[in-house]
């Protein structure tokens, strides 16, 4: 049995985004625990769950999931931490929208949210992007694409 | 108006240091306790001093400290208005 078709989205995110100039070979998935400053900059990526509607009747049903995966860039600086942040974006979405990996293709990219937190020893940024992407299963084979 | 020496909270026997501020020895106690910030475990790092002994400190001085430099993004003085506690940014 595959994996829940939210896991397999969700690795195949941070494969796609895995060795980027930037953030390297930094990508965390499902982060809980914080990160030492020598981690920085990196990625963490995150499934933020899905809204799933039934669109046939007779069970077992088909489901359209709206699947949200969260891409967090983190970055420290005293300087140009806006520069640093913006190229992260740059670098993220276009390894999104240049994956050749099926699951990753046709992902909507909804936005981003830009942070900053000066309460360390040097600035901190955050730029948390939004992705989504419909996938099809069957209600009784969630681990299978249609 | 409180008028006692402060300095003798700063005495380098104890565990007060030396660093300089913009160029000017001073005495006083450094901390830097640990802050997690956006999933990042960093510091904070401040300095505390008699104000008197670095009267012109103020944002964007330059304090330097075992070889390593800061810079001071805030002065918040105590209510006595003698000690100053320095906000640092490490450079």
């Amino acid at each position: 049995m595959a994996n829940h078709v939210r896991q397999q989205l969700r690795e195949a995110v941070a494969t796609a985004v895995t060795g980027l100039s930037t953030t390297g070979s930094r990508v965390y998935q499902s982060r809980v625990y914080p990160l030492d400053t020598s981690s920085l900059p990196c990625l963490l990526v995150t499934s933020d769950g899905d809204k799933s509607e039934a669109i046939t009747v007779h069970s077992p049903y088909q489901q359209e999931r709206a699947t949200t995966i969260r891409i967090e860039g983190l970055a420290k600086a005293v300087s140009n931490i806006d520069d640093t942040l913006d190229t992260i974006s740059k670098e993220v979405e276009t390894a999104i929208a240049g994956s050749s990996t099926a699951i990753v293709k046709g992902m909507i990219y909804q936005g981003a949210q830009i942070d900053y937190d000066g309460s360390g020893e040097q600035p901190i940024g955050k730029v948390t992007m939004i992705f989504t992407k419909d996938l099809y299963t069957l209600s009784n084979a969630p681990d299978v694409l249609i | 108006m409180m008028t006692e020496d402060a300095s003798v909270f700063f005495d380098t026997d104890d565990f007060a240091e030396t660093v300089t501020i913009d160029g000017v020895s001073v005495n006083g106690v450094f901390d830097a306790e640990f802050v997690t910030v956006d999933y990042v475990e960093t510091k904070k790092p401040v300095f505390s001093y008699v104000r008197t002994d670095a009267p012109s400190a103020a944002y964007d001085s330059t304090l330097v400290r075992s070889g390593t430099t800061y810079k001071v993004k805030g002065v918040q003085p105590d209510e006595t208005n003698m000690i100053n506690k320095l906000i640092l940014e490490k450079q």
